[in-house]
Parts: C-alpha cells; structure tokens; sequence
C-alpha cells in the first residue's frame, strides 16, 4: 500500500510545484484528446439508419432497416454489367412483400396487364375489332370480327402488322400492341400493314368493341345451352339476349356451363342469379374482421323459369362457384361434372401510382347458405368422371341434356294430367 | 489576484476548453461525418418510384384477408427475396439469420444434416451431386443423380439451393423425410437422421507406380492447412506424379482456391477478377509450393464448381498439368456475404472472375484436356474410368 501511494504521490506533487502554467501546456493536448473522444462517440452514437430511407413510414423504420441495408449493398457491390433498373428492384420488392403473405391471389399486375384486365372486366373497350397473334416475332391479324371498323376500313386476315401510329410494332409482345392498337372510342389509330408484298397504310376510327363472354346455342330437344367464359360487367346483359334469342329458337330448358370459368367480376354472376333466381341471396362475404355480410341477388320478377342444368369442372372458380353453389342452394339445378376448383377468396383491385395495380385478397365467399368454398370447392349433384378420351364425346353435357330431357318429359307429363 | 483565484480561474478555463472540444467533437463525429460516409444517395426519382410499395404495403395493412396477425418483418424479408430476385442473378441471395449462420457454418466445416452434396440444376432441380462416404444420406441409399423432390412434404421447386439445404439441415438427431426421383425414374420416400456432418474436406493415398491421389472436396477454412498436411504426407513417400481430385468439389473461399493453387503453380497468374465496370484484380501465385515440379493431372466433372474451377483453371492455363474427366459446373462469380443489421445476410454477386488467360467461367465451365465420361453402369460396378485414364496419362509422361 506504502508502495503505491508513495509513487503516486510524487506526481501529484509535481502538479502542485508548476501550478496553472503545468495545466495551461496540458489543456491543448487534452482538448484534443477530448475532441477526438468526442468524435469517436458521435461518430459511434448516430442513429442507426446510415442509409436513406426514402418514405419509410416512421412506425416502420427500424422493421425496414434492413431493407435498405439489402439495397445499398445491391446498389454499391452487385456486379451488374447493365446499371441497375430501380423500378424492377421497386416492383420485385412489391412482388416479394406480396409472395410473403402466402395468398397466390394477392398479386401485383403491371401497367400493361392491368389495362387489359380492366377492359376484360368492364367487357368492352374502344377498338378496330381484329384478333391478332405473333407469329415469327410478327403481330399478324387473325381475324378480322364482322361489322367492325377494320373490316369496314379494308382490313384483312393474315395481314402482318408493321406500325400502330407511327410506332415499329415487329418483335413487341403481343399485350403491348394489343394496347397501342385499343384506345379511346372515336379516336383514330393509323396502321400500316404488309400484304403480298406492299405496305398499306389504314387510318380507323376506334369503337366500341365488345369483348363477349359467352356463347350459346340451341341443342336438340328444345335444351339452351350457355357457356360463360368468364364474368364482366355486361355478362348479365349478354345472357339476357342470350335467352331471348334461346327462346325464339324453341328452348324450354337450360344448360348452363361453367367449366374453366374461373371467374371475374362478381356482378356478373349476381347478375346471371337476377334472371335465374331473381330474389334471395346470392352469397355471403367474411371479412377480416370476422364480420359476414349477405349480398342479396338483384330483384327480378320476371325469371327464366326453365329446368336448368349447370356444367362444372376442377377449373370452375370463384364467381362462377358462387353462381353454381346459389343455384344449388335455391334448389334452382343440379350440378353435373366433376368437384370445382375452391377459390372463395375475393379480390379487390387496387390501382396504384403508376399505373399497375394490387389485386389484395379482402375477404372469404361463403356460399349462399354459409358453406365455405375456400380450399373445399362444390361436389357435383351428378359426378361424372373427366373424359380420358375423345371418342367419350362430352359425358357432362350429355349427362345434363338427358336429365333435362326426362324433366321437361316430366313437365309435359304433368301438364296432360292437369288437363284432364 | 490570490493563489486561489487563480487556481478556480484555471480549472474553469480548463473545463471550459475540454467540455467545449468534447462537445465539437461528438458534433462532427455525429452529424458532420455521416455525410461524408460512402453510401449511395437515393436520388429523388428513385425515392418517387418507391412511392408505390408504400402505397401496397399500405393496402395489405388495411385490407388483406388474414387470419393470423400481418409479421412485418416476414414483409419485409419477403420485400428483400423479391428485390434480390429481380436482379436475375441465382448466386445473389437473402439469408434469414438462420440461413447466414448455417451458411458460415458450411464454409467452417460443421452441422447438423445428412452428409450429402447438391446441386441446383438450371431447370431448378435438386440433385444429389454426392453422399459422403459413410454419412446417413449414404447409409439411407442416396445415389449420385438422384433428384429430391420434397423435404417433410415440402416441394423443392420454386426454392433456391440455399433454402433447400436450410430446410434439408437442423439439429442431429431430428428425422428428415426426402422423396427421391432415382436415375431410373422411380420415386421414393426415404427418412433420414441428421447427424453431426464434419465436412470432409481431403482425401489423400499413394497409388500404385508411386503416384500420389489427394481429393479436396470443399474450399471451406479447413482445406488449407488439411491440404498442407495431406501434400508433407504424400511427399514424404517420394511421389513420382501427383493426381488432384475436384470432382464435385462445389467450392468455397476465394482465398483457400488461391492457396491450395499456389502450392501447385511456382509463381503466375491465378485468376484474373473483374467488377461490373471493368476493373480488373489480378491474383498471382506466391513462388515455392510444395508439389510445382512433378506430373499432375486434375479430376473435374459437372460438380466442380467456383473455387474448385479457379485452381483447375489455373492449372490448365499454366499448363502446370491436364484436366481429365468431365466439363465443369461454370460458375464464374464471385460473391460476398453482408451481414445486416438484425443477422440476416446478403449474399451478393460482386465480380467475375477468369482464368489466367482471360477465359470466362461464368456458364461454360472448363473443358477438360482428356474428356472421360462416368456412366451409371460405371457408378454401379464402382469402377472409375476417369481415375484410370489420369493414371495412364500420368505413367506416359513419367516413361517421357
């Protein structure tokens, strides 16, 4: 102890001697001393996001850090021989996020995609009324759709496609000429086309081109048969005029075919349950909350009242397991074919700044009497095992014409009973 | 004025110039240096286009359907995947903290798993590149060629290698259930438990006709003092030609390929590196390896990937010995592992990297000087053709 204090205290007295002169020599090298120290933990002490956080919510930085982290790593290391695409890495930083959530119909859609599937939804949209395809890196026209403008403009099938206004259109994809080609109704599109060996230029005025979708016939035994694709905002006014001219071809029953329709715009199937049904509901909506609506079916008194038969597959999803599980339920047909598809989920469409837009799945469908569709999907009334062959012909539809057949056998039956 | 005075005068002023140096200090170390630091500033366009994953992560929060609570940082991490992914790179990767670590692991030496090399083909497959020699992979019946379709009824497709072998690995002891597609088209489910893996990483033994054989299997941290011992062995028995195996060797460190090249090649180029603009590094061997002088020739196939391609490479450029066998795997990159703030990791892609005569790997690979093919019928009777072939090469240039 002695010891120690004894070689201290020799210093301490050296401090004393030399007085403020000792101190003042020191206070330079000590305050700098001191600077650095200060500098060392200023330096140590900033806060931790060293790297930009363009907008990041503030409930969400210190989450996202390592967010940016990533991205400035890419940015400064990643051997990249082109400079990096800022919107990709934008874009795929959505897509990740989005593939995060493990819902395969939460998706982003990009600019180009989502104007086609708003007019797909919407049914129509200003056009010339030509199918075109790719062939050899070419857009070549297809078909050219009667009473259209392009017919009336002169053009023709296998005419190959060289300029949309002015634009070189060989070797685009083919949803990017599609969407230089449509535009607003009565504008007007210039094209120039190659056709046995001259360039013809065209100019057209944009229509209303109606997107169909469905078809329908009249099949022997006085039975409708209507096809929908897929539904859009006027499916309900196209089955309308489906049946009137099923009527007037003689039909007395109705096959109504869902297979691979795998969905689309809600209303059209609430539309198609108005003129089938015309009251009740059409089906119910869970939530995220947990809370269930019942969405009713549009009223209608006057309905088709024919026996009905309804065609489904592994491909029928969503709205169209909705249409099939309320005609079901409402006791309104059976269901032929093989069990659907079980998408209950619904999306809502989000558009976004630029252009492209979020499909977000919001809430579960539940069938009109409460039956979850998610993951379970409808069982048939009438199973009938998927064609292994072509020579088996179609089995459903031939299933469902022979059940409709004995009902409307049956109907007749009952009206000369009632007679007498 | 009293000694006293004086003596509180110059304490204050002696207070005053430390706190206020103090104060200057942190000021500029925390608010002025910051700035100067190297990070890339995000121009305004850039933040503009960011807009928009705000505005979806804003409707995710207020309108996804869930029935488990939203985990924002599974979001973001799945932000991160999706941001790497779209730089279309296969070697730049996310690593959850877990995955970093098993990663480090790997190239340590040791894990919980099943002992057995894979590979992830173009088309996205799992193969089975090899079962180490007595490893439960192995004892379970895993063959060369094999394709794992699914681990614990997980399907491999659409994963990367690293999340497959993160899902494939865990603690020893723990079952793991694989189905397999076999070469001949079969599948079958096959449960296996891990073990303590020590990667294996030398194999050395004299031949006959004194011809010394080493396999290297990794370039983890181990190889290079294992490699050392292995060569102060064989060269202890006075070997008249020396057979290097890299056969499925996927690779590992840059700077363990340099190191066990450099005891090879006396002096030269090993590899030349080039970042994205072109910036060239050029890695040369040190003089006085152990084995420069007598004949070598170098195993490789399909499974010798990266650094195991670079010392291959370097050998054939300095035409310090032959390769025989099949073409390698052709992965000419480099990358580095950035370990982020919570303990994930970046793998990133940073360079490319050539041979000494400015060759490109990068989805060539290297054609061997004598092409020998193994055939299952080969794999099956266990018979090593092109082991065979090097040896005859190597006695023809001793007889020379």
């Amino acid at each position: 102890m002695s010891n120690v204090s004894g070689r201290l205290l020799p210093v301490l007295g050296g401090v004393r001697r030399h007085g403020g002169c000792f101190v003042l020599l020191m206070s330079p090298l000590l305050a700098l001393m001191l600077f650095f120290a200060g500098l060392v933990v200023g330096h140590f002490t900033t806060p931790v996001n060293r790297y930009p956080m363009p907008n990041t919510p503030a409930e969400h930085v210190e989450q996202f850090r390592v967010f940016w982290e990533a991205w400035n790593g890419i940015e400064q290391k990643f051997y990249s021989p082109i400079p990096l695409d800022y919107r990709d890495m934008t874009c795929g930083a959505i897509r990740g996020m989005l593939a995060s959530l493990g819902d395969p119909h939460t998706i982003l859609v990009e600019p180009p995609q989502h104007r086609l599937e708003t007019d797909t939804f919407q049914g129509e949209f200003g056009g010339v009324g030509v199918s075109i395809a790719i062939q050899e890196q070419q857009p070549v026209i297809v078909e050219v759709h009667a009473g259209s403008p392009a017919e009336s403009a002169g053009l023709q099938s296998q005419d190959i496609l060289l300029s949309v206004d002015g634009t070189d259109v060989a070797g685009l994809a083919l949803d990017t000429v599609v969407l230089l080609i449509r535009g607003p109704i009565d504008t007007r599109v210039e094209l120039v086309v190659h056709r046995s060996g001259q360039g013809l230029s065209f100019s057209i005025v944009r229509e209303r081109i109606e997107l169909p979708s469905l078809t329908w016939q009249v099949l022997p035994e006085d039975i409708g048969y209507v096809h929908i694709q897929f539904f859009s905002g006027r499916t309900g006014e196209e089955l309308s005029r489906a049946i009137e001219a099923l009527h007037e071809g003689g039909a007395r029953a109705l096959v109504l075919d869902l297979r691979g329709n795998g969905g689309g715009v809600v209303e059209g199937a609430r539309d198609v349950l108005s003129q089938l049904i015309g009251h009740g509901i059409a089906f119910r909506e869970l939530n995220k909350d947990g809370k269930e609506s019942r969405h009713a079916i549009p009223f209608r008194l006057r309905t088709v009242g024919w026996p009905l038969a309804v065609l489904v597959d592994a491909g029928t999803a969503s709205s169209a397991e909705i249409l099939a599980a309320a005609i079901r339920d409402h006791e309104r047909g059976l269901l032929i074919g093989e069990p659907t598809f079980g998408k209950g989920s619904v999306q809502a469409i989000f558009p976004l700044l630029d252009g492209s837009s979020v499909h977000v799945t919001t809430s579960r469908w539940l069938s009109s009497n409460g039956h979850p569709i998610e993951g379970v999907g409808l069982q048939p009334d009438i199973a009938v095992a998927p064609a292994t062959g072509q020579k088996e012909g179609d089995l459903s539809l031939q299933r469902a014409v022979e059940h409709l057949a004995l009902q409307l056998e049956g109907t007749a039956k009952l009206s000369l009973l009632s007679i007498m | 004025m009293s000694n006293w005075q004086k003596w509180v005068i110059t304490a204050l002023l002696f207070v005053f110039i430390a706190s206020t140096a103090f104060v200057a200090g942190f000021g500029i170390g925390h608010y002025v240096l910051p700035a100067f630091r190297p990070v890339a500033v995000v121009e305004e366009e850039q933040q503009e286009q960011f807009n928009v994953f705000w505005e979806a992560w804003a409707l995710i929060e207020n309108h996804f359907y869930t029935e488990e609570p939203l985990n924002a940082q599974t979001m973001t991490y799945g932000a991160i995947r999706g941001m790497v992914a779209s730089l279309g790179d296969r070697h730049t990767a996310f690593l959850t903290p877990e995955q970093a670590d098993l990663f480090r692991e790997d190239l340590e030496g040791e894990f919980g798993g099943i002992g057995v090399t894979v590979g992830m083909t173009d088309e996205g497959q799992l193969r089975v590149i090899r079962p180490m020699p007595g490893s439960p992979g192995e004892q379970a019946g895993l063959k060369p060629g094999d394709i794992i379709l699914e681990v614990d009824g997980r399907p491999i497709k659409g994963m990367n290698l690293v999340q497959a072998i993160n899902i494939i690995r865990g603690p020893q002891g723990t079952e793991v259930r694989l189905l397999i597609q076999n070469i001949e088209g079969d599948t079958l489910e096959v449960v296996i438990t891990r073990a303590l893996i020590e990667i294996p990483t030398t194999e050395s033994q004299m031949l006959d006709d004194g011809i010394a054989y080493l396999a290297v299997w990794e370039c983890n941290a181990r190889a290079p003092r294992e490699v050392r011992e292995s060569l102060d062995q064989l060269l202890e028995q006075d070997p008249r030609a020396l057979l290097l195996d890299l056969r499925g060797n996927p690779g590992g460190y840059l700077h363990v390929a340099k190191e066990i090249a450099n005891e090879f090649i006396d002096g030269g180029l090993l590899l030349i590196e080039r970042d994205s603009e072109g910036r060239e590094t050029e890695h040369k061997a040190r003089r006085g390896g152990r084995v420069t002088g007598i004949p070598l020739a170098v195993l490789v196939n399909g499974g010798s990937a990266s650094a195991a391609e670079i010392i291959a490479g370097a050998i054939q450029d300095n035409e310090r010995g032959i390769l025989v066998g099949q073409g390698t795997f052709g992965k000419g990159s480099v990358q580095i592992t950035e370990r982020l703030s919570d303990g994930s990791g970046l793998q990133i892609t940073t360079r490319r990297w050539y041979t000494p005569s400015d060759r490109q790997i990068e989805g060539q690979g290297l054609t061997p000087d004598i092409e020998v093919e193994m055939t299952d019928e080969d794999l099956l009777a266990q018979r090593d053709p092109q082991l065979e072939r090097a040896v005859s090469y190597l006695l023809s240039q001793l007889s020379v």
